[in-house]
C-alpha cells in the first residue's frame, strides 16, 4: 500500500499500460494461429510487440525526463519508479515476442 | 527439413561469434562503438566489405544482370573507385578521433565546423536512411526464408529469426560482435557466390564461355552492349551511366556504418592496406552477376527480377545441401549489412543528437549510461525497421534511392574538413542543405533535369557553390580549431 501511495499519476499510467499489455497479449493468445504459413503475423506476435515499440520509446522519454530532472535537482519521488517500470513491464511483452518467434519453428 | 538444418547451424554459429568478441572489449562507449581502436587488417577488411555488400548486392546483383545485362557492371566500377578517398580520409579521422575521443562521422564534422545543429541535422538524416536500408534487409531475409522453405517459414518469420540473432549479438558485443560475424559471413558469402557462379552455367550451359556465346546469339545481345539497359528495358545512355558511377562512388565512403570504421581501426596502415586490398572483395561480385547471366535464357519473364536467384534455387533440381548453403550465404549478406547499420544508426542517434540535449549531455557521461542507451536504440530502431519490414506498405524503396543520392553530399564537406582550412560552419550547413534539396527536387521531378543524369550530381553542383560562396563571404573559423585537422 505504501507503493501504491509514492506512485504518481503518471506511475500508475505506466503500470496500467504495461498491465493492458499483458491481458490483451493473454486474450488473443492463440496456439493454433502460431506459426500458420501467412504473411501477416498472429495477434499474439502483434500486441506484444507493439507493446515493446511504444514501450521502449516511453522508456527512451523517461530518460530524458530523469536527466533533467537529476540536473534541476528536481525530486519528484517517482523517478526511480519511472525507468523500473518499464524495465519490469517490457519483460512480459518481450518474452512472447521472442518466445513466439522460437516457437513457431 | 535439412536446409532449415543448415540455416539454423549457421545462425547458432553467427550468434556464437558475435557475442564471443564482446567479453574482451572494455564496458565503456569507445569499446562498445570503436572497439577500443582495436580492429586489426582481418576484420576491418570483411567489416568493410561484407558491410556494404547486403541483400541486395545477393539478390539484386543477379537481378539486375538478369534484367539489365552490362548495365549491371556499374556496380564494379562505383564499387573499385569508391574506395579510394578512404585511403586519404581514413588514417585522419583515426588520429582526430583517438586524440578527442571521436567514434562517429558527425562528431567529427560538428566540431570542425563549430555546429551543434550540423551534428544534429546529420544524426537525424543518418537515422532516416539507415532506417529504410535495414528495413531492405530484413524484407531480404524474410524473403529467402520464405521462398526456399515454399511458405513454411513465413517472411516475418525468417526476419524475425535472423534479426533477433543480430540484435542479441550487436546489444551485447557491439562493433566487435559485428566485426567478428562479418568476418565469417563474408568468408560464407565468397565461398557460397563463387560457388554458384561456377556451377549454375556449368550445369545449365556446359561452362561460362559457352554461356555467353548463347546470349551474344540470342535477343539479349543488345543487353550485353554496354552501357546494357534501363530498368524500363529501354538502351541506358552514357550519361546515366557514368553519373551514377561517379555519385555512388563519391557516395560509397561517406555511409556511416562505412566512415565509422575509421575510428575503430587499429592504426594508419590498417586503413590504408584495407583500402588496397579491397578490390579483391569485389571478385565477389563476378560469380554474382554470373549468376543473373545464367538465368537469362533458362528462365524467361520472372519478376521482380530480384527474386531471379531463389527462383533459379526453387526450379532447378539441385542438391538440398546446395540450396540450404546458399540460403544461409544469402541470410550472411543480409545480416552482415544490416548488425552495422543497427549499431551505426544506435551510435549516432545517441553521440550526435541526444547528447547534445544539455541535460541529457551530463547524464549521459556518467557511468555507463551511455552503452546504456547506445544498447536500447539498438533495439528500438530494430522494432522500428521490424515494423516497417513486416507491418507497413510504405514505398521505402524510394527514400532509399533518395538516400543514395543525399548520402553523397557528405563528400564536399568531408573533403573540406581536411583540405580546406577556409571552410566554415555556415559554408558547410548551407552546403548540405542545398544539395540535398537540389537532390531530392530532381529524384521527384525527373523531367527537370537539363540533361539526364543522376540528380545527386546537380544536388553536388550546388552544395559546392554554396559551401564554397557562404564560407568566402562569412567569417573564418579560429585558427586553432583548423590546425588540428590540417596539421596532421
Amino acid at each position: 500500500m505504501d507503493l501504491l501511495k509514492k506512485l504518481t499519476f503518471y506511475d500508475k499510467t505506466k503500470a496500467g499500460f504495461y498491465i493492458t499489455a499483458l491481458l490483451l497479449t493473454v486474450i488473443f493468445f492463440d496456439f493454433e494461429e502460431v506459426g500458420m504459413a501467412t504473411h501477416t503475423p498472429p495477434l499474439s506476435f502483434i500486441i506484444p510487440f507493439l507493446f515493446c515499440l511504444v514501450g521502449i520509446l516511453w522508456l527512451i522519454i523517461d530518460l530524458l525526463i530523469l536527466s533533467a530532472e537529476k540536473i534541476n535537482n528536481k525530486n519528484s519521488g517517482s523517478s526511480e519508479y519511472n525507468i523500473s517500470t518499464h524495465l519490469y513491464g517490457l519483460i512480459i511483452p518481450g518474452i512472447f515476442v521472442i518466445g513466439i518467434i522460437l516457437y513457431s519453428l | 527439413m535439412i536446409i532449415l538444418l543448415i540455416c539454423g547451424i549457421y545462425l547458432i554459429i553467427s550468434l556464437v561469434m558475435g557475442i564471443a568478441p564482446g567479453l574482451k572489449v572494455t564496458h565503456s562507449t569507445d569499446g562498445y562503438v570503436a572497439g577500443d581502436r582495436s580492429m586489426n587488417l582481418l576484420i576491418l577488411y570483411f567489416v568493410i566489405g561484407a558491410s556494404i555488400f547486403s541483400s541486395f548486392a545477393f539478390l539484386g546483383g543477379p537481378g539486375w544482370a538478369y534484367s539489365r545485362g552490362a548495365a549491371a557492371f556499374y556496380i564494379l566500377a562505383y564499387s573499385s573507385a569508391g574506395i579510394i578517398p578512404f585511403y586519404f580520409f581514413g588514417p585522419k579521422a583515426r588520429r582526430i578521433g583517438q586524440k578527442y575521443g571521436y567514434v562517429t562521422q558527425a562528431e567529427l564534422l560538428a566540431d570542425r565546423f563549430n555546429s551543434k545543429l550540423l551534428s544534429v541535422l546529420l544524426s537525424v538524416t543518418t537515422v532516416v536512411v539507415l532506417v529504410p536500408y535495414l528495413t531492405l534487409q530484413m524484407k531480404g531475409a524474410g524473403l529467402v526464408l520464405s521462398t526456399i522453405s515454399n511458405g513454411a517459414i513465413p517472411d516475418w518469420l525468417g526476419a524475425g529469426i535472423a534479426y533477433l540473432v543480430v540484435l542479441l549479438y550487436v546489444y551485447f558485443s557491439g562493433v566487435m560482435g559485428v566485426g567478428w560475424t562479418n568476418t565469417f559471413q563474408g568468408i560464407f558469402m565468397l565461398v557460397i557466390a563463387w560457388f554458384l557462379g561456377i556451377y549454375l552455367p556449368q550445369k545449365m550451359y556446359g561452362g561460362i564461355g559457352p554461356m555467353f556465346e548463347q546470349l551474344i546469339n540470342s535477343d539479349f545481345k543488345q543487353a550485353l552492349t554496354a552501357p546494357g539497359l534501363q530498368s524500363n528495358g529501354q538502351p541506358w545512355n552514357w550519361w546515366g551511366f557514368n553519373s551514377s558511377v561517379i555519385i555512388s562512388a563519391i557516395g560509397f565512403t561517406m555511409w556511416p556504418h562505412f566512415f565509422m570504421k575509421a575510428f575503430a581501426a587499429k592504426s594508419d596502415r590498417t586503413i590504408k592496406l584495407t583500402v588496397v586490398l579491397y578490390p579483391t572483395f569485389l571478385i565477389f561480385l563476378v560469380p554474382i552477376l554470373i549468376i543473373g547471366f545464367s538465368a537469362v535464357l533458362q528462365f524467361p519473364g520472372v519478376t521482380p527480377s530480384d527474386t531471379i536467384l531463389p527462383h533459379v534455387l526453387v526450379q532447378m533440381d539441385l542438391p538440398v545441401l546446395l540450396i540450404g548453403l546458399v540460403c544461409a550465404g544469402t541470410l550472411a549478406a543480409s545480416m552482415s549489412s544490416g548488425d552495422a547499420i543497427v549499431h551505426a544508426a544506435a551510435s549516432i542517434a545517441t553521440r550526435d543528437c541526444l547528447s547534445k540535449v544539455p541535460s541529457f549531455s551530463n547524464w549521459l557521461s556518467t557511468g555507463s549510461n551511455e552503452r546504456k542507451i547506445i544498447r536500447i536504440l539498438v533495439v528500438f530502431i530494430s522494432l522500428v525497421a521490424y515494423y516497417f519490414a513486416v507491418f507497413s506498405e510504405k514505398d521505402i524503396v524510394s527514400l532509399l534511392l533518395a538516400a543514395y543520392g543525399g548520402i553523397a553530399q557528405l563528400f564536399p564537406i568531408t573533403f573540406a574538413m581536411f583540405y580546406w582550412p577556409r571552410a566554415n560552419g555556415k559554408g558547410a550547413l548551407a552546403g548540405l542543405i542545398g544539395g540535398i534539396i537540389i537532390t531530392l527536387i530532381f529524384l521527384y521531378l525527373p523531367d527537370l533535369r537539363p540533361l539526364p543524369m543522376h540528380e545527386g550530381i546537380y544536388g553536388l553542383i550546388v552544395n559546392v557553390i554554396l559551401l564554397v560562396g557562404f564560407s568566402l563571404l562569412t567569417e573564418p573559423e579560429k585558427k586553432e580549431r583548423i590546425e588540428k585537422y590540417t596539421a596532421l
